[in-house]
Formats: C-alpha cells, structure tokens, sequence
C-alpha cells in the first residue's frame, strides 16, 4: 500500500492557506472530513484524451469486472525473465 | 508474497498480454515492443507491491470514475512521462484484487493517426456491448 515519504507539521495562514512542501502533482482534489482531517488526491489536468479504442477496451472489460469476470494473473516475471537484461 | 493479485481486464488486455508474452518467447516484437513490453511488466510489478508506488505517478480519472461508477485509476509506463505508456486500472473484483482495464497507446493505434476523444465529452457507454473473455 501506499508509505509515508514524508511528515511534517503545517500550520495554515492569515489567508486560511496550508503550505504543500513535497506535493508532486500541480493540482489535487481535497476531501474535508467532518472529524476536521482533510485529504487530498492527485489530479492530472494535461493530456485529457484518449483513443477511442482504449475506451472501447475499458468499456467492455469494466462491463465484465462488473460481472466479476477478469483473465488471468499478469505475472511480471513472465516478460522480465525473457527482456529483462535487454537495454532500453 | 504480493500485497495485490493483479489480473487482466477481459477480452482485450488479456490478448494483449498474451500477445507480448508469446511474442517475447518466439523473438516475434519490434525492439519498440520489448521495451514496452518490459515497460509494462515493471508497472505491474509495482502495482503488486503498491499501486501508490511514486514511479507510476499513479491518479484518478474522473471522467472514468464518473463512467464506470468506481473509482479507475491512471498510471504511468515510465516515470514523468505519460506519453510512454499509461494503464488503467480499477480496485476488484474480489478484495485485493486490481484489475487492469486499458492502456495508452492502445496496441493497434498507429502513429500516423487515430481517433480520440476527449475525457470532458465521452460518448455514453453502451451497456449492452458486451464481451465475453
């Protein structure tokens, strides 16, 4: 699951605002819980398209997860014990 | 032991798999491939242990939230560099469960041109298309 890369502690300012000091993304969606703890979700604004056939390709495979249908396990190491001393 | 069982979205991920893995072992794929191919397997490696893992700059699409009504996730092939490759993938269908539902480019779009659709204005899905894997 997801670790910790950093901890500290933030105090907001005259403006109501929180300094962000390791934020990775320009821009996150915020949820603020009624029990006062606010979490923040990374968003990506750029290259907001997508070809028609991966949309077709999740189309049908998101109708069949619905249905609890999937293939089989993707091993990794069924491609990096053939390519994986190869050079990129 | 992997923290997450990742599985292949039905029909089509799981032929594309398939693809690069029977292509691998006959010495079928372009050197584009291989590495795309590696490309991928390294991603799902990280996806096993941790689909937050800071390589895949792993975030959730609305658009595909809003569509799908789960929560569906993007991340990248190599770091910083969406136009590498990107998958798609969801939570489930069992618990710890990701499933990989599509990826960018998709493997028969060509380089000198496909249709694309922009996230803010996907066609409405039809449910009645159906698949079976």
């Amino acid at each position: 699951m997801r670790s910790v890369v950093a901890e500290y502690d933030v105090k907001k300012d005259d403006r109501n605002r929180i300094a962000l000091k390791s934020a990775q993304f320009d821009y996150y969606h915020a949820e603020v819980f009624d029990d006062g703890h606010i979490e923040l979700h990374p968003k990506v604004l750029a290259d907001a398209s997508l070809s028609l056939r991966t949309l077709s390709m999740m189309d049908s495979a998101m109708i069949n997860v619905a249905k609890g249908r999937t293939g089989k396990r993707l091993d990794p190491r069924e491609i990096l014990d053939i390519a994986g001393d190869e050079e990129e | 032991m992997p923290k997450f069982t990742v599985v292949a979205g039905v029909p089509e991920m799981e032929a594309e798999w398939k693809r690069l893995v029977d292509g691998l072992k006959a010495g079928r794929l372009s050197r584009s491939e291989r590495v795309r191919a590696k490309k991928f397997a390294h991603a799902i490696a990280h996806l096993e242990e941790n689909p937050f893992h800071q390589g895949l700059q792993s975030h959730e699409i609305d658009a595909l939230s809003r569509r799908y009504g789960q929560k569906v996730f993007e991340s990248y092939l190599e770091n910083n560099t969406p136009r590498a490759g990107r998958i798609f993938w969801v939570y489930g269908p069992r618990r710890n469960y990701i499933t990989v539902i599509g990826m960018e480019p998709h493997p028969r779009d060509s380089a000198r041109g496909y249709a694309r659709v922009a996230l803010s204005n996907l066609p409405e899905l039809e449910r009645g298309r159906e698949k079976k894997g």
